[in-house]
């Protein structure tokens, strides 16, 4: 690898740095000096226009810079990546709930397909999860109740996560349910609904509209 | 005094740094110029124009996958007469600097030898792709469904654009294809590889401990500034400037890598969350894709206002009358970036088929659009725009400034209304929307 300016990701403490320290010149040029060029190029996306080979790894996509993928490649974004999409309008014709359920015990599954962007993958990694949003309505007067599971990768035989809805109109499940482990590139995972219980005369619950959504948090 | 900052990259050649290199002003003036400079474009603080994921030099592009929708819905045809109808057809927004190859997937129940192509549009309605074969999956690849019924995906790779654009999918549907099934679709760049764990931490020991200190937070009030007295020539190698220097950089480390600092466990400053952190008002405003949702197939109705009796009845969504008062035609829930609220970048486009040739749509009772939010909060309304000049009958809408709350979840209703009451004339069939950031 060629170098025209130096480079450093090294960080120095405060005992390298303070009054009567040891001029270390090497770490201490080095670092100071050589740490700019290093985060010029994660923010510019490429070698800061020095012709050389660039001091800093590829990224997750095999490009030059910080791509917001989460740590050590900028803040992770939150964004949706699977949707069902629902709404009750009154004077359109088309809308079906991702899932109707009518009977307690009854259990709706749909299987999310979606694309996860490239990542460092590292345990608790941003994008390592995709946290589960939903609304469910519950049909004629009265309370209804409903689960939704989130399988892991091993599906039905793996482990999954859950969150509960408990409504007399429209609410939004709980945030407990997520998808976990999730890896770059196409991800598979098996959602369930279950209607729980009905009471005051409640019918059932349509469920809908869903998201999968990344980063809640900036680690889990 | 002057402000040390570079204007381009200047860097510090390796013999400046060597052992026995005299120590000073040039390595050290150039360090802090430096990384002023990398202090601006990542705050788009002192009138720099800041870092927007574009590309180089404005910073590596986001890449941000456009779709994935569940369907599940049926699109049996059930005219009494094969022909083909656009089963996808949405509104699809590219960022700046992310024009290229794309890979839009299609999942549907198997169609034997019947065709189904992709064509994508411009805002003139223009071809931008032809309309092109799809490549469907082997047949190791096809799966049942949850619901018990046999999947294929049917793929395209081809390029878009930067900015607005429509991608639309058209099958050859036979009547006697009674369990038609559109499960989903989803649209992501062609990516040569899924990505690699390329890190940046990694230094094959256990880190304990968190030795490197830094600024508390990486804010305007806080962030450490040199000027040429500090470095001057011959003046004396101060701690003043070094330990500064190195705190404001080791801040600006974590503010940028949005990790710890190489060596430490734990941050030293608070979290960054996303874009236009709370303090630094000038960091880019990034165009910004959430979501595309497909609403239904665009298909020759003679008479939708029949569900049962027009074509692809289970997979279309049109007003039903002329109703006054708005009615919602598309919700979503999803969890919003914390983007800027005050006057707000975010955009839902939709995108509209009418019967009608040759009026405006369905003559007098214009239509108006809007996105209410969380139930509470409304856009403003807009009107349609016809795609191109008749006899065209596309028509999009552009609702701007929506209200959301930043970083966390929020719910979408797009809406519907007519500007005067009556019987329903040429309805319109509303096939897809597009949610997103433009700045």
């Amino acid at each position: 690898m060629s170098l025209s300016r130096i480079s450093s990701s090294e960080p120095l403490a405060d005992r390298e740095v303070r009054s009567l320290a040891p001029a270390v010149s090497r770490r201490l040029a080095t670092s100071l000096a050589g740490r700019g060029r290093y985060l010029l190029e994660l923010l510019r996306g490429d070698t800061a226009g020095f012709v050389d080979d660039g001091a800093t790894p590829l990224n997750p996509q095999g490009q030059r810079g910080i791509d917001r993928s989460g740590p050590p490649w900028g803040d992770a974004h939150m964004h949706p990546i699977w949707i069902t999409e629902y709404t009750s309008g009154t004077d359109v014709e088309g809308e079906v709930p991702t899932a109707t359920l009518t009977t307690v015990g009854q259990i709706a599954s749909i299987t999310a397909r979606f694309f996860v962007r490239p990542f460092y993958v590292s345990p608790l990694a941003p994008y390592s999860r995709a946290y589960f949003r939903g609304l469910g309505t519950r049909l004629t007067a009265g309370t209804a109740n409903a689960t939704v599971r989130v399988y892991g990768p091993d599906g039905l035989a793996g482990s999954f996560t859950s969150a509960t809805l408990s409504t007399t109109g429209t609410a939004q499940f709980g945030t407990g349910a997520y998808a976990a482990d999730l890896r770059p590139g196409w991800n598979e995972r098996l959602i369930q609904f279950e209607l729980t219980s009905l009471a005051g005369g409640a019918t059932g619950m349509d469920i809908g509209p869903c998201s999968l959504n990344q980063v809640v948090r900036r680690t889990h | 005094m002057a402000r040390l900052r570079s204007t381009s990259p200047v860097g510090v050649p390796p013999r400046d740094t060597s052992p026995d290199a005299s120590i000073f002003r040039r390595w050290l003036a150039t360090a802090a110029g430096d990384v002023a400079l990398a202090s601006d474009l990542a705050t788009g603080a002192n009138s720099t124009t800041p870092i927007d994921h574009s590309g180089a030099p404005l910073g590596c592009q986001l890449r941000m996958p456009l779709a994935a929708q569940h369907i599940g819905r049926s699109i049996a045809n059930v005219s009494g007469s094969d022909g083909n109808y656009y089963i996808l057809a949405v509104p699809v927004f590219v960022r700046a600097g992310e024009a290229g190859r794309y890979r839009l997937t299609v999942d549907v129940t198997p169609f034997g030898a019947d065709s189904v192509t992709l064509e994508v549009r411009n805002t003139s309605w223009a071809l931008t792709v032809n309309p092109t074969p799809g490549q469907t999956s082997d047949d190791s690849t096809i799966a049942l469904t949850s619901e018990g019924l046999v999947q294929v995906g049917i793929s395209w790779t081809f390029d878009l654009a930067v900015g607005l654009q429509y991608v639309l999918v058209k099958r050859f549907m036979r009547d006697i294809d009674t369990g038609a099934t559109l499960f989903g679709w989803a649209l992501d760049h062609q990516r040569g590889s899924a990505g690699n764990s390329n890190g940046i931490l990694v230094d094959g020991t256990a880190v304990q401990g968190s030795p490197y200190g830094a600024l508390a937070s990486y804010a305007p009030a806080n962030v450490l500034e040199f000027y040429d007295e500090e470095v001057a020539v011959d003046g004396p190698l101060s701690a003043w400037v070094t330990s500064r220097l190195n705190r404001k950089v080791n801040a600006l480390w974590e503010y940028v890598t949005g990790g710890s600092l190489p060596g430490n466990v734990a941050r030293q400053i608070s979290n960054t969350w996303d874009n236009n952190r709370a303090t630094w008002t000038s960091e880019a405003l990034l165009e910004f894709p959430i979501t595309c949702v497909a609403l239904g197939a665009s298909t020759d109705i003679a008479n939708p206002k029949t569900p049962d009796l027009s074509q692809l009845s289970g997979w279309i969504r049109y007003p039903n009358k002329h109703a006054t008062a708005f009615s919602s035609f598309c919700g979503v829930i999803v969890q919003m970036p914390n983007f800027r609220i005050s006057t707000s970048d975010l955009r839902v486009q939709v995108l509209m088929d009418t019967s009608s040739d040759t009026t405006a749509l369905d003559g007098t009772p214009g239509y108006r659009f809007d996105v209410l939010v969380d139930g509470v909060t409304a856009s403003a309304e807009v009107e349609p725009v016809r795609l191109a000049a008749a006899p065209a009958r596309w028509w999009r809408a552009t609702i701007t400034g929506i209200p959301f709350t930043a970083g966390v979840t929020n719910q979408f209703d797009v809406r519907i209304r007519h500007t005067t009451g009556g019987a329903l004339g040429k309805p319109v069939q509303i096939t897809g929307v597009c949610v997103y950031f433009d700045p």
